[in-house]
């Protein structure tokens, strides 16, 4: 088990009386990517201006290295703040907002320039002291930012969805730059973003998060492979969800309703059954479907063929009028017509049980 | 038929402005400029024969040192309102709840007539006015104070005049400013001293300097404060000029000093700017 460097204990935050944090703990490793991934809403920003000293947890405490720091002052904790439209200073030029953080500290001037020459070459903007922030395009800025957030060799660095302002292309490139930064300079990287794409490509570690609450906490491949709940299902990837009944549990499998029959599901990551209901999730990429009747299948119509790009995306309806979305990547394959009547099936490996959150 | 249209448009929207700019500004100034270089005659009127005297007697101790008091009044007063103003407009932009209360009590005196409030000022001031009646019923002094008609009762009457006219633009540069660069420089390890200096100063830059200048030009010609307050004893470029015209029936030479008063001003606006902004943010004028 490796260090835990940041270890977050009940937080729960009241903004006047609307609970934004409910309770949330979470344990934080030396040198890990950790994404808080959710929509909009869900906490995740305020957590991590608790973390870095910005707002104050209603009740909870941060230890960072085993300190309390819950009411320390973000000036005097050794984190720093990438922010989501990087407030760069505009009347400093980029040297100058790079060397912020060393001239506050009175670092001689020698010093100051060397760092900083230091941080401009690994954020790759050799040559650009002397620019004025206006003039930088988003990604310059944003390479700015981080710069200026890292020359204080922080112990962790927040990251305040700092993609959101790029175009596709460029977020892309700078997701791999960031991993490959955060990965040579080994210093933890804390994430913020509702993009899940973003946090499946680059993270360790993603936390999910859904109104106040961490529902689940894993590795991109639990996160994906083995959603616990359904709004972790929903949320990441696209996913169809099935109502279902438990009929059986024991050592290895689950048995549950599938249609008219029962089926056994490997027991992955189901842990809480007894009062919520139940789905049965299963990726578009794992569904297939066929003229003939399977053994263990569902009846559906297809409704619609969509062509998009490497995918073909199609749409068909079970009986009990739900919409079941399928994904083929073998797009040569002759396609049956829109409102013809087949059967839908899948391993019973590539499912997981899910229970509403 | 749409262009002639647009074209009347313009012509009827530009005119109204021009006109006013043409009657009420420029041709009273170029007069100004005109009779600055005639003579007064006996009896007072002004008699068209072109000199410069009217210029050349301001080179006189006695006027020079009545254009450097109205300079160092107006700095004084420049540098109270703003050293006042920027915490009460720092903290009014902190209390967004009454917001609308706090604009409404800066607003609220210009409801009254200025002359009428520096009347206020008197009513307090003066040597049987509130102050020394409370202080000479509790004990405290023996004999009333003298504190009209000196330069320290100009100072509170300019700097109350002119408080709104620094706290305004104060108000909406420091409300405007992005409040994450405050964050980033605590992040980044500044202290709240340090964060106000290194940020929260250089970036409301435009409305200190606005507040500036809205204070300081129109603090170097008031005469009627200094009039009112002053009495005898204080003596600024306002009132000269205003005696020049009212009492001493030389406008001739009350022209010639407006006209200078005029350049000090504008002379000290271009330093102003040059000094503290190269980019100035025109939106908070």
């Amino acid at each position: 088990m490796s260090e835990i460097i940041l270890e977050i204990d009940n937080i729960i935050k009241k903004f006047e009386n609307q609970e934004v944090i409910k309770n949330i703990s979470l344990a934080i490793n030396k040198g890990e990517f950790l994404t808080l991934l959710g929509p909009s809403g869900c906490g995740k920003t305020t957590t991590l201006r608790i973390i870095a000293g910005f707002e104050k947890p209603t009740s909870g405490s941060v230890l960072l290295e085993g300190k309390h720091v819950e009411n320390k002052q973000p000036n005097e904790r050794n984190v720093n703040t990438v922010f989501q439209n990087y407030a760069l200073f505009p009347h400093m030029n980029v040297f100058e907002n790079i060397a912020y953080a060393l001239k506050i500290r009175k670092v001689n001037k020698i010093e100051i320039k060397k760092r900083v020459k230091e941080m401009l070459s690994l954020v790759q903007l050799e040559g650009y002291e002397k620019r004025k922030i206006d003039g930088l395009s988003g990604g310059q800025k944003q390479r700015v930012a981080i710069g200026r957030a890292l020359i204080n060799k922080p112990k962790i660095l927040l990251l305040d969805e700092p993609l959101g302002a790029l175009d596709l292309k460029l977020r892309k490139q700078m997701q791999v730059e960031l991993k490959k930064l955060q990965k040579k300079l080994q210093i933890t990287f804390v994430y913020v973003t509702h993009d899940q794409e973003e946090a499946l490509n680059m993270s360790d570690r993603i936390a999910v998060m859904n109104e106040g609450i961490i529902e689940q906490i894993g590795n991109p491949e639990d996160i994906y492979e083995r959603p616990k709940t359904k709004f972790v299902a929903g949320f990441i990837g696209e996913s169809n969800l099935i109502k279902t009944k438990i009929k059986k549990i024991d050592d290895e499998k689950i048995c549950v309703q599938f249609g008219e029959h029962e089926m056994n599901v490997n027991y992955k990551n189901y842990d809480n059954f007894k009062t919520k209901e139940s789905y049965i999730l299963i990726r578009p990429e794992n569904i297939k479907y066929t003229r003939e009747k399977p053994l263990l299948g569902l009846k559906a119509i297809i409704k619609e063929h969509s062509y998009i790009g490497s995918i073909i995306k199609t749409t068909m309806e079970i009986e009990s009028g739900q919409e079941i979305i399928v994904c083929d990547y073998d797009k040569k394959k002759d396609l049956v017509g829109v409102g013809s009547e087949v059967w839908m099936y899948f391993e019973p490996e590539d499912v997981v049980i899910v229970e509403e959150g | 038929m749409k262009n002639i249209k647009n074209n009347i448009l313009k012509v009827l929207t530009v005119f109204p402005i021009s006109f006013w700019m043409l009657f009420f500004v420029a041709i009273p100034l170029l007069y100004i400029v005109f009779i600055s270089f005639m003579q007064r005659g006996d009896d007072g009127t002004i008699v068209y024969i072109s000199t410069i005297s009217n210029y050349t007697r301001m080179a006189r101790p006695l006027y020079i040192k009545v254009f450097l008091d109205s300079i160092v009044v107006a700095f004084i007063t420049t540098l109270c309102t703003l050293l006042f103003g920027y915490p009460f407009a720092y903290f009014a932009t902190k209390i967004k709840k009454y917001k609308i209360l706090i604009m409404l009590l800066i607003m609220a005196p210009f409801l009254t007539n200025s002359l009428i409030r520096t009347y206020g000022w008197i009513v307090i001031l003066s040597t049987n006015g509130i102050i020394n009646h409370a202080l000479l019923i509790t004990g405290i002094i023996k004999e009333p104070l003298k504190m009209l008609y000196s330069y320290g009762a100009v100072m509170i009457g300019m700097i109350y005049t002119m408080f709104p006219f620094m706290v305004l633009p104060l108000y909406n540069s420091i409300d405007k400013m992005d409040k994450a660069y405050i964050e980033a420089a605590k992040d980044l390890g500044a202290s709240r001293w340090k964060t106000f200096r290194t940020v929260t100063v250089p970036l409301t830059m435009p409305g200190i300097v606005a507040g500036c200048i809205l204070v300081f030009v129109p603090s170097v010609g008031l005469f009627f404060i200094p009039d009112l307050m002053g009495g005898s004893n204080v003596m600024l470029i306002g009132n000269l000029i205003e005696n020049q015209f009212m009492e001493a029936n030389d406008w001739p030479f009350g022209a010639a000093l407006s006209i200078v008063m005029i350049f000090i001003s504008l002379i000290l606006i271009l330093v102003y700017v040059k000094m503290v902004g190269k980019k100035l943010d025109a939106e908070v004028f």
